[in-house]
């Protein structure tokens, strides 16, 4: 995406070129989305104004696009990811009976949760779910969470896509590297509790249906859809999805689709497992990681001049 | 330890310590680098990166330096600069910080907001955005998560049975999480607080089904996270239900459970017999008549005070406060009614109002308690304040705004309270007080208001046969209008002297009569007569006395056809526990500064009396000033423009002005400010999208509906069938009204109908108002804890 805003164009090339691997991947994820609308852009740049630097436009990024049309609160509040304005990456032909899958961080939600669960509790009560009290504190448990919620879009796997990761007594951190979520970051002595989420794409299809501000419940992911990331890595438009930085290490050579689509109120048969993330992520060289995973995008999609690696640039 | 133990330090953190402001103003704006959690929230940033408080002492430190600073920062922008970069943001920031309390357990913060409740939640509670971006809600979360006194207990069981009416669903959660964390000093209170509020709740719920699956969800969630015996559940369960009028319900729906069923209350108590209630109504009654017979009420405060310890140790047992409640205002109410009680007794039930407040805010009776009590020791603005704010708080209150204009009128106020008066006597023709005490203030203006006085006194008599003062302050009024009127004035009297002979005070004022109209022998037999039935009876010694000398009755009577010669008459003594009507003119000297007066008599327990808090008297004020801009009187503009100008957070203020579309320029009216959106919808209603602001206020769905229907009743359009339907389905549910305003609506949508009843625009325009007022800073603790 070639900015129309001078001095964001300005400043893409300056971080493009930085020693900082950071300041410098994130550069590339605006420098390299094909698919945002010509109005978003537009739209998304006005509002940007002059950033003067990298903090700067970190501040107007986060501070102001993502909080009041990404992600802001209210029940009545529909992303922009789903608006008109995005027409062009938004997705209908997503089959009802396709199983999505995401993994949730749930320190927020039990921390929220009038029984206080621990992830053992939870995971205790999943197992039980079947007796029904377990099955009433799995209902109010999962109740509290979804009043917590906001209508943030979700970023969400084919369950199909990442079966092979998703199986394993190891899933949280296979599914934390394979699908780039670098920020599940734990240790021995701080134990992330997670949940996997499995739900139909139907119900996505639905909840879109009464409200005519959304034009669709799925969309492919772009640089504008979240908080500026390192690890977010955009697919060319040649690309059906968007494809996740596999973070393992070594690196996988696997492209994972991924999709946001509209939020949802879970329902307990959605709870599929409860794990813990107990390692960071293992990888050391975010330039290299980058690299390798633009190099099989291109392959993949046979768009061999897509992007541009990071090797060499300083 | 492996590496895989370690996390690198955040470099967030050391530009915490090096500029904690900076630091933190930086990550809620967005403007940090998170980096590798960029994608985290900013509490889940925070709590990846300082979960484990060892060895972070001082980055704690500085985080909760910086959090206060930030929080009070945001609470004192305008509303420019709030909304600079989008109200959204503003408002997903504030409940970023409020959920990294929580998730820390920043106790030095959490303290800070509970020490200034009051202030923190009036500035966040029109914020709400949805359940989940309820900047208030996070405030009682953080009240609910940290340890705190039993102060809060109130609000958890209120919000066990208000959560999914009167306020959002989620507020449930937060109760159950906040009677979880209070220290009880049993091991099983929490629990017993919990199942409480839940038995209250399904019952307020009127035993949908709805209500039966959300009782037994909530029920087995309890169970879950108090793992306790059966044999423990079932007595925690009796001790739940005590008291609960309607406890056999409880117990059939908990029927299926045989593990967990309370026992049906037998004839073995279990309970320590300072929690049983059934004595407290016997032992309240008791104590109120020995005041009534005239018991010294020093004599009385041993077992007074012992009655309210107990009903108070119940109230905060089971969570009941109804005998609490009733007992203070019983038992306070007689004695200050005795013009005898000393001001001490007044300080002493001071004392315990801060704590029948908390528990029943919503109850008038307490509210006048408060006052009375104000009144009696003589801190009259503070008393003034409390009357202001009942009059908002309790619209169809008509005593509020009686005693009210009494106060006014001891302070030589007499335009509000006349626009009082009137206000009540137009509002509650029923109801004879206001036009009886406005009938004397208009006496007092002069003779050219005779004629009004006249007419709303015939009112009363005329409908009343019985009515005393109205004959006997017709009778003054005929005197003050001349001789000629005097026959007219011994009609009345002796109308009230046939019906009532027992009656003292109109034979003094009879015999007072016929000695002005020469007829003295019969004046002096009169008052013989009254003197021999009750020798004790000053008033009628005094009457004969002066009647024996002549001297005193000018003074008494006055000159004819004067003003100022209508005697001020003993009518409010009588009723409230004002004890002179002289005292306006005291008022200044003799002013009591209650908070470093000393209680000198050791017989009373060391009080803390209790006064409007700063934002009590501010709401009051804003109210008082636009009931003066209601009276065209140009200073209630200035007080609300004043009062916003020097807090943009004061809703109350915003509100009034808006109603006259005062706003000042460039004013940002909050996205869900129900008040403000819907002074707009009142003035333009075809212009609003109704089914609109249904839907994004939905828990002032009824009231909104009820106003779109009193606004097609002003323009004389009344409702169509299809819209008036729901709201007369809902004005005829036999259903508690939680919401503000709602038991109004639906008494009013009863008795006026979809046509109405011809009300003038102005009532139904003051109508609105006072109802859409009502939802304002209701959450507010109507009391300070005064710490001098």
């Amino acid at each position: 995406m070639t900015s129309t805003n001078p001095d964001l164009q300005a400043l893409l090339d300056t971080l493009a070129a930085s020693a900082n691997d950071e300041e410098a991947a994130i550069a590339d994820n605006y420098r390299f989305e094909e698919r945002v609308g010509a109005q978003r852009q537009q739209d998304y740049e006005t509002g940007l104004g002059s950033p003067a630097d990298y903090d700067d436009w970190l501040g107007c990024h986060n501070g102001d696009h993502v909080a009041n049309l990404i992600k802001a609160g209210g029940s009545q509040f529909v992303p922009e990811t789903f608006l008109a304005v995005n027409s062009t990456l938004q997705l209908s032909a997503i089959a009802p009976g396709e199983d999505l899958i995401r993994l949730e961080d749930l320190r927020y939600p039990l921390s929220k949760s009038t029984a206080e669960l621990t992830s053992v509790q939870l995971a205790d009560l999943l197992a039980r779910r079947d007796q029904p009290e377990a099955a009433a504190t799995l209902r109010t448990f999962v109740d509290e969470w979804n009043k917590a919620r906001d209508n943030w879009p979700m970023f969400g796997a084919f369950l199909g896509d990442v079966q092979e990761d998703a199986e394993p007594d190891d899933w949280p951190h296979r599914l934390r590297d394979r699908l780039g979520l670098e920020h599940y970051q734990g240790s021995a002595t701080k134990r992330i509790p997670v949940a996997l989420m499995r739900y139909p794409a139907k119900l996505v299809l639905d909840s879109a249906k009464g409200d005519e501000r959304i034009a669709a419940a799925f969309a492919l992911p772009t640089a504008l859809d979240g908080e500026l990331n390192r690890v977010y890595f955009p697919a060319p438009s040649g690309h059906p999805y968007g494809a996740t930085l596999n973070l393992a290490e070594p690196w996988q050579p696997k492209l994972s689709a991924e999709i946001l689509n509209l939020r949802i109120d879970y329902q307990p048969k959605h709870l599929w497992k409860i794990g813990e993330i107990v390692r960071p992520v293992a990888y050391r060289n975010l330039r290299a990681q980058r690299d390798q995973h633009l190099a099989l995008l291109r392959r993949e999609t046979g768009d061999t001049a897509y992007g541009q690696l990071m090797a060499g640039r300083s | 330890m492996s590496e895989f133990d370690r996390l690198p330090r955040h470099p967030w953190l050391d530009k915490l310590l090096a500029n904690p402001q900076l630091a933190v103003a930086d990550l809620l704006s967005g403007r940090a680098n998170k980096s590798p959690y960029a994608r985290l929230r900013n509490a889940e940033f925070l709590y990846q990166i300082l979960q484990n408080r060892e060895g972070l002492d001082a980055e704690y430190d500085a985080l909760e330096t910086a959090l206060i600073g930030w929080l009070d920062a945001r609470r004192n922008e305008n509303w420019a600069a709030r909304t600079r970069r989008g109200m959204a943001a503003y408002i997903g920031a504030l409940i970023e910080a409020l959920s990294a309390i929580q998730m820390l357990s920043l106790k030095r913060v959490a303290y800070q907001l509970s020490e200034q409740h009051n202030t923190y939640l009036r500035w966040l509670e029109p914020l709400r955005l949805g359940t989940a971006s309820d900047p208030a809600l996070e405030l009682w979360r953080c009240h609910a998560l940290l340890p705190q006194d039993s102060h809060y207990l109130p609000y958890w069981m209120r919000f066990c049975v208000e959560a999914g009416d009167a306020r959002p669903v989620t507020y449930l959660t937060v109760a159950l999480q906040g009677l979880r964390e209070l220290p009880t000093g049993q091991a099983n209170d929490n629990l017993r607080y919990a199942l409480r509020g839940l038995a209250q709740r399904y019952l307020a719920r009127q035993n949908t089904s709805e209500a039966k699956n959300e009782f037994k969800q909530y029920h087995a969630t309890l169970h879950y996270s108090y793992p306790r015996a059966p044999e423990t559940w079932r007595t925690v369960w009796d001790a739940a239900l005590e008291g609960i009028a309607r406890a056999d319900t409880i117990r059939a729906l908990l029927d299926g459970k045989t593990d967990t069923k309370p026992r049906k209350p037998d004839t073995k108590k279990t309970a320590a017999p300072c929690l049983d209630p059934s004595r407290f109504h016997a032992e309240s009654q008791a104590l109120a008549n020995e005041l009534k017979s005239g018991k010294a009420v020093t004599a009385l405060w041993p077992r007074i005070e012992k009655l309210f310890n107990e009903t108070v140790a119940y109230c905060r047992h089971s969570g009941d406060s109804y005998h609490f409640v009733r007992s203070l205002c019983r038992v306070g109410d007689t004695a200050l009614k005795r013009t005898r009680t000393p001001e001490a007794t007044a300080r002493a039930l001071l004392a315990w109002l801060p704590e029948a407040l908390e528990w029943e805010r919503d109850n008038p009776h307490v509210w006048m308690l408060w006052a009375h009590c104000l009144d009696k020791i003589g801190v009259w603005d503070h008393c003034e304040w409390v009357y202001w704010e009942m009059r908002r708080y309790f619209p169809d209150d008509e005593h509020c705004r009686t005693e009210l204009a009494r106060l006014l009128m001891r302070q030589g106020r007499e335009a509000e309270a006349v626009g009082l008066l009137r206000e009540a006597a137009e509002r509650f023709p029923d109801h004879e007080p206001s036009r009886i005490e406005l009938a004397r203030l208009l006496m007092r203006q002069g003779t050219q208001h005779y004629p009004e006085a006249e007419k709303w006194l015939r009112e009363v008599a005329e409908r009343d046969p019985d009515d005393e003062p109205s004959r006997v302050i017709l009778a003054h009024l005929m005197m003050a209008k001349g001789e000629e009127h005097y026959p007219a004035a011994e009609k009345w009297l002796r109308e009230i002297t046939e019906r009532h002979p027992d009656n003292a005070h109109s034979r003094v004022i009879l015999a007072r009569l016929l000695n002005l109209r020469g007829d003295k022998s019969a004046a002096i037999d009169l008052l013989a007569e009254l003197s021999a039935e009750n020798s004790t009876d000053k008033f009628a010694e005094t009457g004969f006395q002066s009647q024996h000398s002549d001297k005193d009755m000018p003074q008494i009577c006055g000159e004819k056809n004067k003003v100022s010669s209508i005697p001020i008459l003993s009518y409010s003594a009588a009723v409230s526990p004002i004890a002179s009507p002289d005292a306006p003119i005291q008022a200044t000297a003799h002013r009591v500064h209650y908070e470093t007066c000393d209680v000198t008599q050791p017989l009373y327990r060391v009080t803390t009396p209790a006064r409007p808090d700063a934002l009590t008297q501010a709401a009051a004020q804003a109210a008082r000033a636009a009931f003066r801009l209601n009276l065209q009187d140009a200073g209630g503009r200035a007080e609300l423009e004043t009062l916003l100008d020097a807090d943009p957070d004061d809703q109350l203020a915003a509100f009034y002005l808006a109603w006259v579309d005062s706003l000042p320029q460039g004013y940002a009216i909050p996205p869900e400010a129900y008040a403000l959106t819907m002074a707009g919808a009142w003035r333009a209603p075809a212009a609003a999208d109704w089914e609109e602001l249904v839907q994004r206020f939905p828990l002032q769905r009824h009231l909104t509906w009820a106003l779109r229907w009193l606004a097609c009743l002003r323009d004389g359009a009344p409702l169509l069938d299809g819209d008036w339907q729901p709201l007369d389905k809902f004005a005829q549910a036999d259903a508690p009204h939680p919401a503000p305003g709602e038991a109004i609506v639906a008494r009013l949508v009863r008795e006026w109908g979809r046509v109405g009843i011809g009300q003038p625009a102005a009532a139904l325009d003051a109508r609105a108002q006072e109802l859409i007022a009502l939802n304002i800073n209701r959450n507010l603790d109507p009391i300070a804890f005064a710490t001098h």
